[in-house]
């Protein structure tokens, strides 16, 4: 675990100095790099985390921010906002409302449910997520060509920042939220277990699913409006992570954020140096470069 | 006062009755055996008495306090359940599994203290269990499953102990081992236990009281002795039984199916 943690955090400080040539002009190290580079370990981190929450809560290796519809409703809030030709600004908080607005959807049809049950709330995420990408597609149909150029490259997932101010955003949602979370790791590793096995040790789960799930959201939320819906690092992280450490969500919260971390930088590393000098979005090199690796440990593990 | 007393449970599941008017009052210290044809209910009772079943009619009271107004977590010092089956738990160790236990006595998850160290080392050395600690839980059979999992509900520490089946994967000299540990448990903690089994033979020589049900109803609720003397057991199971005794414990057989 403490080796993890170690290779992982270094990935991360040596990742602002590649490629070399940069460091040179102090300038471009320190406004563009650093920040990115601590933006997507940040990132990286909580989406890694909020996919360990709601694979826990929900019982389903499958439940992550994505299938949940948070990033697709984020996503339509973002497009709206591109649309209607609002600024930067307004794309951020869009994105947020239409975030925290599914998950009040989705408390709502538990509530007239009665039950916040783990399915019903995975298939209300699922009905969200549909809609939101239906009602994107409508809307680029009466997009005009820039705007809609503008909207695909968002949907990809972006890592070109300037300067701190989406750490600043970021980063206190995240720290918060992990900190409350680490607080819930016996629950989590109870309710991971089966509703039986918890209720009869003195699990209040429905209260505990409900802030469990508005934690997930919360972590969610800032990162897909700062740089877009980058899916894979919420499913596949902690379903790597729980392959090769033990089941105790103490020490998974933590594994899980620091792999999750220096999975994204290196992705925007490869994008930055390999692929297109920076161009390549991050969230197609995520998919691309997680997607076989998450298949040969699926395919290994299987053979064990 | 009355330790554990259930009045007119009822349950009703898409108009099927699946408990109907249940009325038991339960002393403490005792272990009391719930037998029955499947389907009658069993398992449900024992799961609503650990507060795992909403939409419950009827009531239950447990110290003389509605049992929905106990919290959660304080009710889970009081009463453990053990399933009849074994949940997923690959990727957890036996100590995990001990931790969980401790659960309703912690604030935030936390180390075992001083004190539960040794009362877990005492309840692995008694359960035999020494050999488990290295293993993963995948790799254990049903039965040293079920072991591991009875010896936590011990360690919860709780005053009522529900197990469902959970010794019917235990080879004879673990069950006859655990029956042991049962009446010695209950005797020093003046705790109760109430046992769901199938085999007849078990509840005859370890119950101090049997619960017959059948079709959601409490059909019987009494002694071993007044259970003998009449034919509750072959209208229930629609099967013939026949009774032998020797040096004061009966054996019950059955031999075919009601004429």
């Amino acid at each position: 675990m403490t080796l993890t943690i170690l290779v992982s955090t270094l990935i991360a400080f040596l990742c602002p100095y590649i490629p070399f040539d940069g460091i040179d002009n102090e300038m471009i190290f320190w406004s563009l790099r650093v920040p990115r580079v601590m933006t997507a370990f940040i990132a990286g981190g909580g989406l890694a985390i909020a996919g360990l929450i709601f694979q826990a809560l929900f019982r389903n290796d499958l439940a992550s921010p994505y299938i949940l519809g948070i990033s697709s409703a984020g996503s339509l809030g973002s497009n709206i906002a591109i649309f209607l030709g609002l600024s930067h600004f307004f794309m951020t908080s869009f994105n947020f409302i239409f975030a925290l607005l599914s998950v009040f959807i989705i408390s709502l049809v538990s509530k007239v449910k009665k039950v916040f049950h783990p399915s019903t709330i995975l298939l209300t995420g699922v009905a969200i997520g549909m809609i939101s990408s239906s009602a994107i597609m409508f809307i680029q149909v009466f997009s005009s060509e820039r705007d809609l150029m503008q909207m695909t490259r968002w949907l990809m997932g972006s890592l070109n920042i300037v300067g701190y101010d989406s750490l600043m955003i970021i980063s206190p949602f995240i720290i918060i939220s992990l900190m409350i979370v680490y607080f819930y790791s016996g629950e989590l590793n109870l309710l991971s277990v089966d509703d039986e096995f918890s209720l009869s040790r003195g699990v209040n789960i429905e209260k505990t699913r409900k802030i469990l799930f508005v934690i997930g959201s919360i972590i969610t939320a800032p990162i897909v409006a700062e740089i877009g819906p980058i899916g894979f690092v919420g499913l596949v992280i902690p379903h790597i992570v729980k392959k090769y450490f033990e089941r105790d969500h103490r020490k998974l919260l933590i594994i899980s954020f620091f792999v999750g971390g220096a999975f994204l930088c290196l992705c925007d590393l490869l994008s930055r140096v390999v692929l297109a000098n920076g161009i390549m979005p991050i969230g197609v090199v995520t998919s691309l470069i997680g997607a076989p690796i998450f298949l040969s440990i699926l395919i290994r593990g299987r053979a064990n | 006062m009355s330790f554990l007393e259930i009045k007119d449970l009822s349950l009703k599941i898409k108009e099927k009755k699946i408990l109907d008017r249940i009325k038991l009052d339960i002393n403490q210290g005792e272990l009391i055996c719930l037998v029955g044809p499947n389907g009658a209910g069993k398992s449900t009772l024992l799961k609503s008495i650990c507060g795992i079943i909403d939409n419950l009619q009827g009531e239950i009271n447990f110290k003389n306090k509605s049992l929905s107004e106990w919290d959660k977590k304080i009710r889970a010092r009081e009463m453990a359940l053990v399933s009849a089956f074994t949940p997923a738990l690959n990727g957890f160790t036996m100590d995990d599994l001990f931790k969980f236990s401790r659960y309703p006595y912690m604030n935030i998850y936390r180390n075992l203290e001083k004190k539960e160290e040794e009362l877990k080392k005492n309840i692995i050395e008694k359960f035999n269990l020494l050999d488990f600690y290295d293993r993963d839980l995948a790799s254990l059979s049903s039965g040293e499953m079920q072991r591991i999992l009875l010896a936590c509900a011990f360690f919860q520490e709780p005053k009522i102990l529900l197990v469902d089946e959970a010794l019917s994967n235990l080879d004879p000299k673990y069950k006859i081992h655990f029956h042991r540990i049962f009446k010695e448990w209950i005797i020093e903690n003046t705790s109760t236990l109430i046992y769901i089994t199938h085999d007849l033979n078990e509840a005859f020589q370890i119950a101090d009281k049997i619960v017959v049900m059948s079709e959601g109803k409490s059909v019987f609720y009494g002694r071993k002795s007044e259970l003998i003397n009449n034919n509750i057991l072959e209208d229930v199971y629609k099967i013939k039984f026949d009774i032998f005794e020797k040096d004061g414990n009966h054996f019950i057989f059955s031999f075919g199916e009601l004429e």
